[in-house]
């Protein structure tokens, strides 16, 4: 699995063209409404002086998410941003502070971030979420945050997200770990039939 | 030969043995993966001179000869490469540029010596104000 990234950490991130050329910086992740996959990036111009951009970048246009830059191919893979983003405050709000509820109906926290997968796929594969007495029992730790695996089945709706019941046993601490339990996770989910 | 040891080798004219000064930099089109210019800095004025890698001669260890200090029509921007940072295409930094080896005889770049290890010129994508873009290897 490509390496996995939070969408806030996304944010400041350089967008480079196949020609090497520093072209505009990500201002926010833009989300589908069903919080499954990265649509666009919303720009802000390089440099301390710089304001937002008019210009954004649909997905389709990205050549690759890596560590350390967007790629493009290049400069003409920027769109006006309505193109992007026509209904980008209902998506992002909808998720982020978001309730997170398992299908059994437990509520396990709140969505702090949300976790993508990096290279061409755009997917999101999970969510940084401040995890309820119920996902961490016996934690001392007053504000415990967590990683929780999407899931497939996953349903958003108002203020809250639904993620599987057995999800929340594939929760993880750090990114690194949560890779791991990604790919168990869904090793598991593909031997139970749907 | 290296950029390293091109830069700062005094450059002549062929017919007059003239120093016109000595060699600052090397333009390289990343594309192609040739050198296109050389750039020139007079040893007492600071002007700079572009030459199109076909006034050139010969570049020799200890000088480079020149046909003609004509400028060229087109000068393309000249992006540095020493110190540059390399950027794979899937977004991954590789570390900076510390040196490029060349032919001296054609121009062609050979590799990119970077901090991780050599990047041989058939992966080199794009060269721009920002990084070296090169293919995954």
């Amino acid at each position: 699995m490509n390496e996995l990234m939070a969408a806030r950490s996304l944010t400041t991130l350089p967008v480079v063209t196949l020609g090497g050329d520093a072209v505009a910086q990500v201002k926010d992740t833009v989300f589908d409404a069903a919080a499954g996959r990265v649509t666009g990036f919303t720009l802000s111009g390089r440099g301390l002086l710089s304001g937002p951009l008019k210009q954004s970048l649909p997905w389709a246009a990205v050549h690759s998410l890596g560590h350390d830059a967007v790629m493009i191919r290049d400069a003409l893979a920027l769109q006006d941003t309505s193109v992007v983003v026509a209904r980008r405050e209902a998506q992002q709000g909808r998720v982020l502070h978001a309730k997170v509820l398992t299908d059994e109906g437990a509520e396990v926290g709140t969505v702090l971030d949300v976790v993508v997968e990096g290279g061409t796929s755009g997917r999101v594969v999970g969510f940084r979420i401040a995890a309820g007495k119920a996902l961490v029992q016996g934690s001392r730790r007053r504000r415990h945050r967590v990683y929780v695996p999407r899931g497939e089945t996953l349903a958003v709706s108002g203020r809250a997200l639904v993620i599987p019941a057995d999800a929340t046993r594939y929760v993880a601490d750090d990114l690194t770990a949560f890779v791991a339990r990604v790919g168990a996770f869904r090793e598991e989910r593909k031997g139970t039939p749907s | 030969m290296l950029f390293s040891q091109a830069r700062g080798l005094p450059v002549l004219t062929l017919t007059e043995a003239e120093e016109i000064g000595v060699v600052r930099s090397l333009t390289v089109d990343a594309a192609s993966g040739v050198v296109t210019h050389v750039r020139v800095r007079g040893r007492h004025s600071r002007k700079e001179t572009v030459l199109p890698w076909g006034a050139l001669h010969a570049i020799g260890p200890d000088a480079v000869l020149v046909r003609s200090v004509a400028a060229p029509a087109e000068v393309p921007p000249h992006h540095e490469l020493q110190g540059l940072r390399i950027l794979a295409e899937t977004g991954d930094e590789l570390g900076t540029v510390q040196d490029v080896a060349f032919e001296p005889e054609t121009g062609r770049v050979e590799a990119v010596v970077g901090a991780r290890g050599e990047v041989p010129a058939d992966r080199l994508l794009g060269l721009g104000d920002y990084a070296l873009v090169v293919r995954a290897g």
